[in-house]
């Protein structure tokens, strides 16, 4: 333990670099544990596996622009182990503007079956009873709540585009789920339909949920088969493949991030050996001298792989603390901004936190081990001879 | 009184080390003429440095002033004391103090960049410089490469190049060995006798002082005027002879 | 005077290691966010140069897009007949209705992705200036053909030349590729637009695109649209149009600025720590200096420039890594999605002189902001202390 407190005696003798060390290791962590975050949001675990949920999405073969018949949703509701079967619309629109920070979920849905398949949804405010009861009623998003400040009751304006209608919506209640984000506004698509008539009758996605997973997967397959041929052939995958299909369209963003990922950790090696070159310059002599009193090249060398691994873990765990810590008000004052979407997936994750532990070890260890070695292997008279 | 170059005024300077506060000059007077070689002893904490750099202007008096020539010193502002330093003084160090990675060419040269002297004018003014001191075929050596002697003579020469009105030396011979200093002292002597440098010189070294022409000591912050300094300064060594074998 | 330059550059030689150090990791940060923004900038590329001066798009009005838009086929009938619309040699108006549908297929490399299939009248080629037909022939209306994109044709499965792309009853066989200079129909397939509308069991229209006679008639005709009551439609200069689609660069420039500066603070805390040291071991140099006479002013500026040049020096290889790496590593063209219309967006990663002009000015802040305080201790060194004279 000794040896210890020499080890962090060193590390704090020079106190304006040590903490600009460590500030130069938490800022780029602080990058990595958000872009970790945003990579990890994208690989959102299967609620199927997690949950049990079990639940399949059909929409039309070609692509989301292209409707089925509403008629569909009836026929699949027959089948063998579909527990709920419910219809969602995009509805799109514009609230307010079409600033980022206005753009959130907006769909068409059927309040009766909504939570038989969305049963991980609680409803914390009003109830649905309110919401079918109000033909121009909406469910909200408890996130969506706070981000703009809505109470119940409160009117929503949604000017159509897709649809050319304007819906005037009035919160009837509010849902939240344990993970992830409640995003969403959902409205009886009945008034739609009142609104359009062109819209009666077509349907854009039918959620389905399942007994469990053999179910899912045999009515996913039933599902295609039984519609292949018709006018409007389908495709029915898990939700987990559906949402990972909008994920791929972002390209190679995991290949993208993951090499960022990697250069940052490279930089913050370079500015942590760039410090333990310079206090090792520094310490010639004195390391000559702890020499000559019988210290070891190897204790020599521990003495410095230990300065630069407390160096490096103290600016990992402040880091970690910070991000941990300020993840709240970094996701709200990122809300205003073009990336307020990606912003709200970022969590403390554990894999990103291990990561960023990780990150910190490897610094440590990589930026301390070249002056280590070198400090260690110098001859001891010529360290003595040494200048400055 | 002959024409004073140099003359300092009540100087007190006080120094805060922690609690403590210490007097280290005070209330000196003296004067020194144009032209003189004057060395300045006592022993260590005597505060004889402290008054060097006062005179050089590169520290300030707690009260008291400096005059040299019409310029009260004592009262100018950092910029103007750094502007008449570069004019007026020429600094000799005792660890010599060249730049390392300059060469001694360019070290000479540093002085003259704060002149508005053309680049041809300032090779001129620095091979001279180097010639005075013997060092004109070292011109592109770095410091690494020179001898001790050698740097401290390139440093003589950096600071005579400018032509100042003073030269201020402290410990010039102290890091040098024997042969060494006797080339630097030879030097300054050479530097009062033909070129009449006015040249105050800290040192306690009394071969060193024998060099100069007149002795100043400095005991607990007070000055004693030693006026037979040639014959003190002689006595001292012919002591010094009588004590330790080998002399 | 000031302090030469040249002594600066030798102690930053004279100390390889820490200089090295620090310049690459300047280096890195600077050639990271070049990554970033030159793939904003691709992406940006693409939608500012489509669209022609004098091309008019006529879309549901609100729509935000033509995929969130609709035009029934009576009311284009009197979108074709404004006044101020170019005529053909044959006397027929350049105008070509068309519908666009969103197609989930398969990438080579893996995953799907949602391509714009664009169905297109008689005049769409026309319309479009930076349009070639590369390979292959023209479809023939009627008759299931398409014609794709040669970046779409490297990216997605069956979609090359004399394939088929197949979707249950679907099936449309490829029969050209084209090349639209980098303009958006790169990342589209065209087929006629009668045949779309019969696959697709669609009633109407996405969007009219007309080629106006002139910038004054241009103007004229977006203004009728938006004053003619019996019609719901807007009309949009087609450059406007596909300006607006830019949203997708947004995010990603931001996140590029974002965390360039991050790691530029983070930088410049490395360059500030050399900083400091190589002050900390010239302090007997500095406070000769001080004594020959060189100003506080002098010594601040000197060390400034000492800072600058590392900076910029680590700023220039950065640029030299980032062209690199746009040019060899990242020179494939790539894909990513369009978030205002859900397709995908074809470009590559571009890497203007401006992008660079940016690198190295973010450069010369992190140097800036790693020397100003250690330049000022050493300014602020005092002389008597620094010489380490004994009172």
């Amino acid at each position: 333990m000794k040896f210890l407190s020499l080890i962090l005696k060193n590390v704090f003798r020079k106190k304006t670099r040590t903490i600009l060390t460590i500030g130069s290791i938490i800022l780029p962590l602080l990058v990595i544990c958000i872009m970790g975050s945003f990579l990890k949001a994208l690989d959102a675990p299967d609620p199927a596996e997690t949950k049990g949920m079990f639940r399949i999405v059909t929409r039309h073969k070609v692509g989301l622009t292209s409707d089925l018949p509403l008629s569909y949703a009836q026929r699949i509701r027959q089948l063998n182990g579909a527990l709920g079967v419910t219809t969602f619309d995009w509805f799109g629109g514009v609230y307010i503007d079409n600033s980022a920070r206005n753009f959130f979920a907006r769909f068409a849905v059927e309040p009766e079956t909504f939570l038989q398949v969305f049963d991980d949804a609680r409803v914390t405010r009003g109830s649905i009873e309110d919401w079918m009861s109000d033909r121009a009623g909406a469910l909200a998003g408890e996130d969506l709540m706070k981000k703009f400040g809505w109470k119940l009751g409160d009117q929503v304006v949604l000017v159509g585009d897709i649809y050319p209608v304007t819906l005037q919506l009035t919160i009837k209640a509010v849902y939240g789920v344990s993970y992830g984000g409640s995003d969403g506004l959902f409205f009886n698509r009945k008034y739609l339909e009142e609104a359009l008539p062109s819209f009666e009758g077509t349907v854009g996605t039918i959620w389905i949920k399942c007994a469990d997973a053999d179910a899912a997967n045999r009515l996913s397959n039933e599902i295609d088969q039984m519609f292949d041929n018709s006018p409007y052939p389908t495709k029915t995958e898990s939700e987990k493949a559906f949402q990972m299909g909008f994920v791929s369209m972002l390209g190679n963003v995991k290949l993208l991030l993951t090499s960022l990922g990697v250069i940052i950790v490279l930089v913050i090696v370079l500015i942590a050996a760039n410090t333990m070159a310079l206090s090792a310059r520094e310490r010639v002599r004195e390391i000559a001298v702890l020499r000559t009193l019988g210290y070891t090249r190897k204790m020599i060398l521990m003495l410095i792989l230990g300065e630069s691994l407390i160096l490096a873990l103290t600016g990992g765990f402040l880091g970690l603390a910070i991000f941990i810590m300020g993840l709240k008000p970094l996701k709200i004052s990122l809300m205003n901004t073009p990336i307020s979407g990606f912003a709200s997936a970022i969590m403390p994750f554990p894999e990103v936190i291990l990561v960023g532990f990780g990150v910190s070890l490897f610094v440590g260890i990589l930026s301390g081990i070249g002056p280590a070695i070198r400090a260690s292997q110098r001859p001891i008279t010529e360290g003595l001879r040494h200048m400055g | 009184m002959t024409d004073s170059l140099i003359r300092v005024e009540k100087i007190v300077k006080r120094y805060q080390r922690g609690a403590e506060e210490l007097t280290v000059l005070n209330g000196i007077n003296f004067s020194i003429a144009d032209g003189e070689f004057v060395a300045l002893m006592g022993p260590s904490g005597s505060g004889k440095t402290t008054l060097l750099n006062l005179i050089a202007g590169i520290d300030r008096p707690t009260s008291g002033h400096i005059l040299v020539r019409t310029d009260d010193i004592s009262s100018m502002s950092e910029s103007e004391l750094a502007e008449w330093r570069s004019r007026y003084i020429g600094f000799i160090f005792q660890n010599y103090n060249l730049i390392p990675v300059l060469t001694a060419y360019e070290n000479v040269e540093l002085p003259l960049l704060l002149t508005p002297l053309g680049g041809d004018e300032r090779r001129k003014h620095v091979e001279i410089a180097l010639y005075i001191v013997g060092l004109a075929d070292r011109m592109s050596h770095y410091p690494s490469q020179l001898s001790g002697g050698q740097e401290q003579r390139v440093s003589i020469a950096r600071a005579i190049v400018t032509d100042p009105t003073l030269l201020i030396a402290d410990e010039p011979t102290g890091d040098l060995d024997a042969k060494s200093a006797e080339e630097v002292l030879v030097l300054l002597e050479r530097l009062n006798s033909d070129f009449k440098k006015t040249i105050v010189m800290v040192t306690h070294d009394p071969k060193a002082a024998s060099r100069a022409r007149r002795l100043v000591r400095l005991e607990k912050g007070v000055l004693i005027e030693d006026n037979n300094e040639k014959k003190a300064a002689s006595t001292l060594i012919k002591e010094q002879n009588d004590v330790l074998p080998g002399g | 005077m000031g302090i030469p330059v040249k002594y600066n550059i030798r102690n930053l030689i004279v100390r390889k290691i820490t200089t090295g150090l620090t310049v690459l990791g300047i280096a890195l940060v600077v050639a990271v966010f070049l990554c970033v923004m030159s793939l904003a900038e691709g992406l940006t590329r693409v939608f500012q140069s489509s669209g022609s001066e004098r091309n008019v798009i006529v879309i549901r009005q609100n729509s935000q897009s033509e995929i969130q838009s609709g035009i029934y086929r009576d009311q284009v009938p009197l979108v074709i007949t404004l006044a101020g619309i170019e005529h053909d040699t044959d006397g027929t108006p350049l105008a070509s209705p068309e519908l666009v549908v969103g197609l989930n297929l398969e990438k080579i490399e893996g995953g799907t992705s949602n391509v714009t299939l664009r169905g297109v009248s008689e005049k769409g080629a026309l319309l479009r200036p930076k349009f070639e037909l590369v390979e292959g022939r023209m479809f023939t209306p009627g008759l299931s053909e398409v014609i794709v994109s040669r970046g779409i044709s490297k990216r997605f499965k069956n979609c090359g030349l004399g394939d088929t792309i197949r979707f249950g009853s679907y099936k449309w066989n490829v029969v050209g590729v084209f090349d639209a200079g980098g303009t958006a129909p790169d990342s589209e397939i065209w087929t006629d637009v009668e045949g779309a509308l019969s696959d697709f069991k669609r009633s109407a229209y996405s969007s009219v695109l007309l080629r106006t006679a002139d910038i004054i008639s241009r103007k004229e005709i977006i203004k009728a649209l938006a004053f003619d009551p019996r019609l719901s439609l807007e009309g949009k200069s087609e450059r406007v149009y596909y300006e607006e689609q830019t949203a997708t660069a947004e995010p990603i420039k931001f996140l590029g600025f974002f965390i360039g500066v991050i790691m530029a603070i983070g930088a410049s805390f490395g360059a500030m720590n050399t900083m400091y040291a190589t002050v900390s071991a010239r302090t007997q140099e500095i406070a000769t200096l001080r004594v020959l006479g060189f100003s506080r002013i002098a010594i601040l500026s000197s060390f400034v420039i000492e800072a600058l040049c590392l900076a910029l020096l680590g700023g220039v290889l950065g640029c030299l890594f980032g062209i690199l790496a746009v040019n060899f590593a990242l020179s494939g063209i790539t894909g990513t999605t369009n978030f205002s219309t859900f397709s995908e967006v074809v470009f590559a990663f571009r890497l203007t002189p401006k992008l660079l002009i940016m690198g190295i000015v973010f450069s010369f802040f992190t140097g800036l902001l790693g020397g100003i305080l250690p330049a000022s201790r050493a300014a602020f060194t005092k002389i008597t202390l620094a010489l380490r004279q004994a009172g």
